[in-house]
């Protein structure tokens, strides 16, 4: 095991962008983003998670996916795929675990090649949780504090240090060609164990293991969402979208853009001639539930949520997952 | 926060509902640490009512979507909102009962008052059939606009800057009281008005549309702002074009039921608008 000075985490991402694109957590207005650092950005490790969850950066908001133009009859199309080598820096145990269920998805039948090529091209350093926020649950789903799997490297903050631990070949030789990790010693690991218990210890524990969706329950707090479409969009395992295609005046020229869509629009499973299988709120809301507690489970034998608090700390409702899954033991 | 106008407003809660007067009453409770939003039924849960500075929610949200007679506890946000709602004939007033309270200001979790709260010139509900608790003392001026004093350019960047946050939810749309479209230019596909998955101007025009549409509409309760996942002060806009209205047309939304709602009754004699309004006013 090795350890990283905390002012020389800087120094190694200043050092990594000679090679790499590098996203690590910035402020904004007082709260915390993911960004590609660019000159003048100030990196901050003082955050709980950030604003919008890291599945923007492999899953975009908005992206274009390919260009097709046409010209004497021939059309062509070119696929938008990222090579781009890229270091994310600073995301948090629940956000890899959550990026592992959209792998799932993303290798299931058909392969998706624009959010795999982003994977594929990504180093992912994480950052263990040491204090847990207001909102946060992963305990529950034991998707963090602590990181085991998922990651290329993760950093435990035990002080003046980070204790490094490598978790792939590719981790181990970002760390062995650096000069900024030392050697750690058996006490940094014991302080960091002791830091992952403590953090264990201000959240919730639930066993899952009779849980079931209680649809008395869930339909009870579908009467006062509000169907803002905000959890699913900073939801780090929602992954839906839509795509359009847009062309140019002549129509001869084209783009075909995808982007994040929402479960909670009416407009979502919506078909030709108005007709809508799943109208109504509550319909729409009990999918939602039902697809991150019931449906992901069955298909990829984990849990679609991955206790991150995002969706807590955001509804305008005050609609709790945790309260949800505390109900659907309780029961 | 008085525990007694909590209690007043049990009192009245349970009468209503036991009388018959009312399917539902529409108010505040706990779950956990939280105040949610909560519709009772029978008498027996009146109990869960709750009144406290986290009661942040305009509840008027609700009332489109709710069937049969409904009592409503209404800050002065939440009448605002009901004023403008029965303007827009989108409620029936017959099936409202009011149940009107004054707000100190509502904070969040950490106890910080919303930005929406410290600005607020109308803390007292401005229509009600029953009031509980009482009046407070409303602030007489608006702050100065900060904003204001900037250059165009300055302004421009500014905006420029929050827009480029936006992750296109729409949240700010979906929470607001006054937003009841069947259909909304925000999101119509065909003709689709608003490119979608467009570039930064596409959103800035998205948040330019969405505040011109609230022009004349807003009651200034901010959930739009609360529930912006990436904190875009929205509410400073849609005040802002309220403001316009205001000196335009002599009318602040939602203080009037008779005001004539400015940019739905359009008038050629602009001045004769004028007139009628100002007259409401002294009346």
């Amino acid at each position: 095991m090795k350890k990283i000075r905390e002012d020389d985490v800087i120094k190694l991402l200043n050092e990594l962008r000679k090679k790499y694109e590098v996203i690590a957590p910035v402020k904004l207005d007082g709260r915390v983003y993911f960004k590609t650092l660019g000159e003048g950005d100030v990196l901050t490790l003082d955050y709980v998670n950030s604003v919008v969850s890291p599945k923007d950066f492999f899953l975009p908001q908005k992206e274009r996916i390919l260009e097709f133009s046409e010209s004497g009859g021939e059309v062509t199309v070119e696929d938008e795929l990222s090579s781009k080598k890229r270091v994310f820096f600073g995301i948090r145990p629940c956000d890899v675990n959550a990026l592992l269920i959209l792998d799932s998805v993303a290798r299931e039948g058909f392969e998706d090649p624009y959010y795999l090529g982003r994977r594929d091209n990504t180093l992912l350093i994480s950052l263990e949780c040491v204090e847990p926020g207001d909102d946060c649950f992963c305990s529950v789903f034991n998707t963090g504090p602590s990181l085991d799997e998922g990651a290329d490297l993760v950093f435990t903050d035990i002080g003046d240090f980070y204790l490094v631990k490598s978790l792939t070949d590719e981790g181990e030789r970002l760390v062995s060609g650096s000069e900024f990790f030392r050697k750690a010693t058996g006490g940094d690991e014991e302080t960091a164990g002791k830091k992952r218990k403590e953090c264990v210890k201000g959240m919730e524990s639930l066993d899952l293991r009779n849980f079931s969706v209680d649809e008395e329950v869930v339909k009870e707090k579908a009467k006062r969402c509000l169907y803002c479409y905000s959890c699913t969009f900073i939801c780090p395992t929602c992954y839906c979208f839509d795509v359009v295609d847009r062309m140019d005046l002549y129509s001869r020229n084209g783009e075909r853009m995808r982007f994040w869509d929402s479960c909670m629009n009416p407009s979502f499973t919506e078909m030709a001639g108005n007709f809508n299988p799943r109208d109504g709120m509550v319909g729409r809301f009990m999918n939602r539930i039902n697809h991150k507690l019931r449906y992901m489970r069955d298909r990829y034998g984990v849990y679609g949520c991955v206790g991150c608090g995002r969706c807590i700390r955001n509804c305008p409702a005050g609609i709790s997952m945790l309260e949800i899954l505390r109900e659907g033991v309780r029961k | 926060m008085g525990s007694d106008t909590e209690n007043a407003l049990k009192r009245e809660a349970r009468n209503l509902l036991k009388k018959g007067d009312v399917d539902l009453v529409l108010g505040y409770c706990m779950e956990g640490d939280n105040v949610i939003p909560c519709f009772i039924s029978s008498p027996g849960e009146v109990d869960g009512l709750v009144w406290n500075n986290r009661c942040k929610n305009n509840l008027a949200v609700y009332l489109r979507e709710l069937e049969g007679r409904v009592a409503v506890v209404a800050k002065g946000c939440d009448s605002r909102a009901i004023v403008e709602l029965l303007k827009a004939k989108q409620v029936e007033r017959e099936d409202l009962i009011i149940l009107g309270v004054s707000c100190r200001g509502m904070v969040d979790k950490e106890g910080e008052e919303y930005g929406s709260c410290r600005v607020c010139l109308h803390r007292n509900p401005v229509v009600y059939d029953l009031f509980v608790g009482e009046k407070v003392s409303e602030r007489e001026e608006r702050d100065v606009d900060e904003l204001e004093s900037l250059s165009l350019r300055e302004r421009l960047e500014f905006w420029s800057k929050q827009f480029r946050k936006c992750i296109n939810c729409l949240a700010c749309r979906n929470v607001c009281p006054m937003c009841f479209c069947e259909e909304c230019v925000l999101e119509k596909k065909d003709p689709e008005w608003i490119t979608r998955a467009g570039d930064a101007s596409n959103l800035f025009l998205l948040h330019a549309i969405k505040a011109t549409h609230m022009a004349g509409r807003c009651v200034e309760c901010g959930e739009c702002e609360r529930a912006c996942p990436v904190d875009i002060p929205l509410m400073h806009l849609y005040s802002r074009v309220c403001r316009d209205v205001e000196e335009l047309f002599g009318v602040e939304s939602g203080m009037n039921l008779e005001d004539k709602p400015p940019l739905a009754a359009f008038d050629l004699e602009r001045d004769a608008m004028l007139e009628e309004n100002e007259k409401n006013k002294r009346g």
